[in-house]
């Protein structure tokens, strides 16, 4: 029961987090519950079946509270947590992003800083890989 | 609590001795601790699933107390801040996958995770809702199965298959998918229930609960134009208490009498009268077996739980079962002949309402064989539980109730007609009939001890007259199992067989107040054999309504109305239903045939003799004759193909045959 249940219920606090849903009782549950699978389960695969979740949280726990606290991910892997920002200094206003957006979320005059609307952006990073002077930042 | 050199192991600090417990768990509830449970029941095998029995075992670390057998010297806590947590999330995580709609469910306040979930002061729960909806299966006469509300304990599956043999549920799909299901996720009407409800009395939640006719019984009541009657079953007297807040095994049948005026019933009569009358009929049935030994043994039917499991895995002994109706339906059949002359009213507007211990009853009465001209001689089966509610909700203060009694003379009934409720009852019965039917003296001693009692399967040789009886009384399912099998090998040596679907017989019906406690089903039984005591007649009979009644209405005993209204009969049901497939029909629906196309007939060659037929019809113009179907399995594989040709059977049959048959048997027809 136990397992059954607690698995399923450790992936959705584990969406929780990469989603930017989270805050730091999050955490405190996601703990208890783990250790209340790995105790109270009747098999050895549910006893194991948290300790992913459980070591991950023991030895990276900053890259835990990032998400959670500071809602960002540094590996850009959670798109959620994801703001991709036009460096105005950096950007020389050649429109390669413009024209790489597949949403026209991008815009900016010709040799301008170019802007991204937050709105329309989908996070597909396809703007920093056209980008020659690495001018997208936080993808 | 040590008293002598027994080993012993420390609970909470307590030191508490190790007698014959099995487990840690009836250790810890032996010292009054009520550790919570999903999944274990003393009855059944243990599971250890739900995780809600963990203690802390010094040096071993957090375990379930019920997989761990004691050890001398174990020392355990039972309540420490980690187990308590874990407990608290066990129960958080059933409820996040739970349909919380405890206000309508039929278990509120008598359900186990509702009470867990306020014992633990479960205030949120801190996981989202997980569930997703799955259809309501509505389709037995007797319960409901909402998947939404099982907790996957498993409670069910093991009362099916450990205590009735049956096993018509069982867990399919793996991890989060798990669910209860009939097989091939059938409905459960269709599948091998016998409609017994033990699977509702041990589910903790309102997962398998019994089927409610309230409402029907209300719009019966409010409706000017008919006679409602009721008739109460014996075991219903010593359970209804219970639901309102008595002892279990309290006698409280004038209370119920009065309640169930007050509710609107017409009259009030007692199911004791009907099994006066189904001993009656029984023991002459038996007394006749026995004398030109036909048949023997014989089996009770009283029970329509165990009578639905012969039809479906012993189809072979059914000559065997009594043919009497049972007492319900004795009733049931006796109130529908009799009152609507004697009020002057339709036979349909006469409402027979019977009040039971057990689902099997709301079953039984829609059998086919029950009704009589588009009537059923039951219309409604209400379960014990059904009229507690009924009576509370119409906020009849039951406890102020003065006691009435019935109505006559339907109400009369002896000490044999109320044991009926416990196992060994009928026999009980049967035997006081029969001993002084077959001695023609007066029994000095009309108690039999040896049926009564509490094993699942008891003999007893009883000796009437001259001849020694040999009986066999077996309650649950499995047990009746070991009995038939032997009646079926030709092995069986005794001579009457009771058999009683639910443990402890009709008192320990899932009709009764949910309790799986031996102690309450006990203490049931108990409260009618001491109702049998305070009666003044203990043999059926002496009860001189009923010998009234066979003056008045049913003629001689075992004579042709009697057996027309009293008596039975069964159908095999060992092949689910499957309806023939039509393939040539005709208009005038002249002569039926049948061809198996089951799997063996198919491989003998039926498929042709199929094809030769039709040709034959279609040459010599008999469409219009016959009606030609294709049948399923018809028990017969070893002689296949089969082929039915109105009422002859044909085995081995050759499509050369089968025209011959059908020439021979259409000739007069097309004579004319």
């Amino acid at each position: 029961m136990l397992c059954r249940e607690g698995t399923r219920q450790l992936l959705a606090l584990l969406d929780d987090v990469i989603e930017g849903r989270a805050d730091e009782n999050t955490l405190k549950l996601m703990q208890t519950l783990g250790h209340a699978v790995q105790v109270g389960s009747l098999c050895g695969l549910g006893k194991t079946a948290p300790n992913p979740v459980l070591s991950t949280m023991r030895y990276f726990r900053e890259e835990y509270e990032d998400h959670v606290i500071r809602k960002v991910c540094k590996c850009g892997k959670c798109k959620s947590l994801l703001r991709p920002e036009i460096n105005q200094e950096k950007c020389k206003g050649c429109g390669l992003c413009l024209k790489s957006c597949p949403t026209n979320a991008i815009t900016g005059e010709k040799k301008q800083p170019h802007h991204i609307n937050a709105e329309l952006c989908i996070k597909c990073g396809a703007c920093a890989k056209a980008c020659n002077l690495s001018a997208v930042e936080g993808v | 609590m040590k008293t002598s050199l027994q080993p012993t192991l420390t609970i909470d600090g307590r030191e508490i001795e190790i007698a014959d417990e099995r487990n840690l768990l009836e250790l810890i509830r032996k010292a009054d601790i009520d550790l919570p449970t999903f999944c274990y029941h003393s009855e059944l095998s243990i599971y250890g699933a739900c995780r809600l029995c963990l203690v802390d075992v010094e040096g071993r670390g957090i375990m379930a107390a019920c997989s761990t057998p004691p050890e001398p010297g174990m020392k355990l806590r039972t309540v420490t801040d980690e187990i308590r947590e874990i407990r608290k999330i066990s129960v958080e995580l059933l409820l996040a996958n739970h349909d919380q709609s405890c206000p309508t469910c039929a278990r509120s306040a008598n359900c186990q995770l509702q009470t867990l979930a306020r014992q633990l002061g479960i205030e949120q729960v801190r996981f989202k809702p997980v569930q997703q909806r799955k259809p309501i299966d509505t389709s037995s006469h007797s319960l409901v199965r909402d998947p939404n509300k099982c907790v996957l304990c498993g409670d069910c599956v093991r009362m099916c298959s450990e205590i009735q043999d049956i096993g018509a549920i069982d867990f399919a799909f793996r991890g989060h998918d798990v669910a209860v299901l009939p097989a091939m996720g059938k409905d459960l009407a269709e599948v091998a229930c016998v409609n017994c409800g033990q699977c509702a009395t041990v589910c903790p939640t309102g997962a398998l609960t019994v089927k409610s006719e309230m409402e029907l019984v209300w719009k019966a009541i409010a409706d000017k134009s008919k006679t409602v009657v009721a008739q109460i079953a014996p075991a219903v007297r010593v359970g209804l208490g219970e639901a309102m807040g008595l002892k279990p095994g309290e006698i409280v049948t004038g209370q119920i009498v009065a309640a169930i005026r007050r509710l609107g019933f017409d009259q009030v009569y007692d199911t004791s009268f009907a099994a006066d009358l189904t001993v009656t009929e029984e023991a002459t049935e038996f007394l006749k077996r026995k004398a030109n030994g036909k048949h023997l043994p014989q089996f009770t039917s009283c029970c329509p739980g165990w009578v639905k499991y012969a039809e479906q895995f012993f189809p072979e002994i059914l000559p065997n079962l009594s043919t009497c109706k049972s007492p319900q339906q004795m009733f049931g059949s006796l109130l529908k002949e009799i009152l609507p002359e004697q009020l002057g009213v339709k036979r349909g507007d006469v409402i027979v309402v019977s009040i039971m211990p057990c689902t099997a009853k709301k079953f039984e009465a829609r059998r086919e064989e029950f009704t009589k001209e588009c009537v059923a001689d039951v219309d409604f089966v209400l379960t014990t539980q059904e009229l507690a509610r009924m009576i509370q909700s119409s906020g009849i203060r039951f406890d102020k109730l003065q006691p009435e009694s019935f109505d006559m003379p339907f109400g009369f009934y002896t000490g044999a007609g109320v044991i009926f409720g416990a196992s060994g009852g009928v026999t009980e019965a049967v035997l006081r009939f029969a001993a002084e039917k077959v001695t023609g003296e007066k029994l000095k001693k009309v108690d039999f001890e040896a049926v009564r009692g509490e094993s699942g399967l008891r003999e007893a040789n009883v000796k009437v007259g001259d001849a020694e009886l040999r009986l066999a009384v077996v309650h649950g399912l499995r047990n009746a199992r070991v009995v038939a099998e032997q009646v079926r090998s030709g092995k069986s040596q005794y001579d009457l067989i009771e058999v009683m679907a639910c443990p402890g017989g009709c008192v320990g019906g899932a009709g009764q107040p949910v309790t799986t406690s031996r102690e309450a089903r006990a203490q049931r039984r108990q409260g009618l054999y001491k109702a049998d005591r305070e009666s003044p007649l203990h043999k059926s009979q002496e009860n001189p309504y009923i010998t009234e009644t066979y003056a008045r209405c049913l003629g001689e005993v075992g004579g042709e109305k009697a057996h027309h209204l009293l008596h039975t009969h069964y159908v095999n049901r060992r092949r689910m239903e499957e309806s023939p497939l039509p393939i040539l029909q005709s208009g005038d629906r002249r002569l039926n045939i049948g061809v198996c196309v089951g799997t063996n007939c198919y491989v003998k060659g039926s498929q042709q003799i199929l094809q030769k037929l039709l040709q034959h019809v279609a040459e010599h113009s008999l469409s219009h004759l016959v009606d030609i179907r294709a049948m399923f399995c018809t028990e017969n594989c070893e002689h296949g193909p089969t082929v039915l040709i109105g009422d002859e059977r044909i085995t081995k049959c050759t499509a050369e045959q089968a025209i011959a048959a059908v020439e021979e048997q259409l000739q007069p027809a097309t004579a004319d």
